[in-house]
């Protein structure tokens, strides 16, 4: 081998259709960690990983043989000490004296590499964004749906006839009922739009969470009476914080009214308040449908729900969870959701920073 | 029917003979790689090429997801090959992967088949408890991130191309003779229909005879694979080809013809 070759910035090497090394040049020699006098000991199936064996059987040979050379391949090869090392390769096939060779080229690509992994990695996030986009649509659609049509239905029939004043009051109750369900839902979408554009506005005022957990548990109070579930509050006399205090009420509401959701009827739900290091600790305990481990780090991604059999016994469009983080980080608190399992129970625990009163 | 499975699967009949031999090409390939090994038989069979669904120049329109999500669909390609030409009597020559799917094939349909012949075939890549597969789960998962590296610039950037230039179908040949796939999601579900498949069971259910011809030092399939295979495989002949690497066809074509002209004019006098 020519001395222009053995120190060319690229590895270059000759091997058999067996894989079996037949000359190499020091550039490679160098990358892989091998001396020139084991030449006769090196072969493809050393330096590729079990992973790259199998890609080199199924595609790069085959394509080698087939079309005499094959162009831009990524290999990870293993250098002596256990290095991976990415590599672009490309080889053409040789007959020399009756026998053919393939000569390969090889060139490290450690910062494309991880470049190109990232790329794959953004394409396959945006493609789930996508697609969980769609599903959240689809879920909206239904979701407004659902409403509007109880809505519709009972105008049409107040329209058509006249009604004895019980049938009329039910009527006007369903009506109401859709049109609130249909304002939180809009509601939810609204804020999460402001969230995604950085629109959300807060009020900034001293407030008292013990005061918002007891508005928020009067407000919830009579779903979990229908379903005759026991809400207890375990509160410490006061505490403080700085923030927007109808947004802290949204988070307290969305906690209580998912654990409500969430258990089934004469289960229990509980609220605790306690003031540690300095911070407000508030717990929502249930002993309810609980979250599978699988689900549990996505309980507060946008556009995420448990899954479609869940969502189906279960109304909503599963934003409550990302908003109310949200609003949790914008106090300047953290939010997380801990379940042993399914049919176990689930607990969210929120911190914010306590201010002393004045 | 029988025309659309025909153009379907891209198949192609040839030879000066009549005793049908159908070679089954193994995963990331096609038809074309036989290349080397079709002469050796045309003067005496009848030889029939295809390409499985999804690979080489097959129809990719009439690629199902589920129907090729594990080697079942890939088996019914095969016997709805042989009745498309009204074949029986059958010699299969299967490499790799297509080795379990032929067996599966004359499970199906054991009148249809006269010999299997099995190149570097394994009922089961992955490494169970009481079984040497040669591969862990995660070694597939590395395949399969490697399948991903390498088709990113015709997955993500050419495939749009190709679809806005369909005057410029050479952009779509590239591809196809490049990796012999048109398409890197059902070369990615054809990864995972091989290395994930687990066929042992089946195999004492085989009435075709069979040759399972094994590398000495098989890059994919450890030795121990073919023996396991001629144990549990009734009826089956083992023959141990001297040579490295996965596809002895492309390889070594004169060898591997010899194995399997030996074998046939071992069983046909």
């Amino acid at each position: 081998m020519d001395e222009l070759l053995n120190n060319a910035p690229c590895g270059f090497f000759v091997f058999d259709d067996d894989g079996k090394f037949v000359e190499v040049n020091q550039t490679l020699l160098n990358l892989l960690g091998y001396e020139r006098r084991e030449l006769g000991e090196l072969h493809l199936e050393k330096f590729l990983s079990v992973a790259g064996r199998i890609f080199y059987e199924t595609h790069f040979f085959p394509l080698l043989k087939l079309h005499g050379k094959v162009t831009e391949i990524y290999l990870s090869l293993h250098s002596r000490t256990g290095e991976e090392i990415p590599v672009l390769a490309n080889a053409v096939r040789h007959d020399r004296e009756g026998v053919f060779y393939n000569d390969c080229v090889v060139v490290a690509m450690y910062r494309r590499n991880q470049f190109e992994d990232e790329l794959l990695k953004a394409k396959k996030e945006a493609e789930a964004a996508t697609l969980a986009k769609d599903d959240f649509l689809s879920v909206v659609s239904h979701e407004l749906r659902t409403p509007l049509n109880a809505i519709l239905g009972w105008t049409q029939i107040l329209q058509g006839k006249v009604l004895d004043v019980r049938t009329t009051k039910h009527a006007v109750d369903i009506i109401e009922r859709s049109a609130k369900a249909q304002k939180f839902l809009i509601e939810d979408i609204l804020d999460f739009a402001r969230i995604t554009s950085g629109k959300l506005t807060m009020e900034i005022q001293r407030v008292n969470m013990v005061k918002i957990i007891e508005n928020a548990v009067d407000i919830v109070a009579p779903a979990a009476n229908t379903k005759e579930i026991h809400l207890q509050t375990e509160l410490d006399s006061n505490g403080f914080v700085s923030g927007d205090s109808s947004r802290l009420q949204q988070v307290l509401w969305n906690l209580l009214s998912n654990s409500i959701k969430f258990t089934p009827n004469g289960g229990n739900v509980q609220v605790k308040l306690e003031r540690l290091n300095s911070n407000i600790e508030i717990s929502v305990q249930d002993n309810g449908q609980g979250i599978s481990a699988e689900f549990l780090p996505h309980v507060f991604e946008r556009f995420r729900q448990i899954d479609n059999s869940t969502t189906k016994r279960h109304s909503g469009l599963g934003l409550g969870l990302a908003i109310t983080r949200h609003i949790v980080e914008l106090h300047g608190g953290t939010i997380n959701a801990e379940s042993p399992g399914e049919n176990l129970g689930a607990t969210f625990t929120v911190n914010l920073p306590e201010i002393k009163r004045i | 029917m029988a025309q659309n499975v025909l153009e379907r699967n891209n198949v192609k009949v040839f030879g000066n003979g009549t005793q049908p031999l159908i070679f089954a090409h193994g995963f990331g390939c096609g038809q074309n790689m036989w290349r080397f090994m079709t002469p050796a038989f045309e003067e005496n069979y009848q030889i029939i090429l295809f390409d499985y669904v999804g690979s080489g120049k097959s129809d990719i329109k009439a690629y199902k997801p589920e129907r090729y999500s594990n080697l079942d669909g890939y088996a019914r390609d095969i016997v709805e090959i042989c009745d498309a030409l009204d074949l029986q009597d059958v010699i299969f020559v299967g490499h790799s992967v297509s080795s379990m799917i032929g067996v599966l094939a004359s499970i199906k349909r054991p009148e249809l088949f006269r010999e299997l012949i099995q190149i570097v075939p394994s009922p089961c890549y992955i490494n169970q408890a009481d079984y040497l597969g040669g591969f862990d789960r995660a070694d597939i998962d590395g395949l399969l991130d490697l399948m991903d590296k390498n088709y990113i610039a015709w997955a993500n950037f050419l495939a749009p191309v190709i679809m806005k230039n369909p005057d410029r179908p050479e952009l779509g040949q590239e591809l196809e003779e490049s990796f012999c796939s048109t398409d890197p999601l059902i070369a990615r579900h054809f990864a995972k229909a091989t290395f994930y498949s687990d066929n042992r069971a089946d195999l004492s259910k085989v009435k075709t005879p069979s040759l399972i011809i094994q590398l000495t030092d098989d890059a994919i399939a450890p030795v121990a694979v073919g023996e396991f295979l001629h144990k549990n495989t009734p009826n089956s002949t083992l023959r141990l080809l001297e040579a490295s690497g996965h596809c002895p066809h492309l390889s070594h074509p004169q060898e591997t013809i010899n194995i399997i002209k030996d074998y046939l004019g071992g069983v046909q006098t």
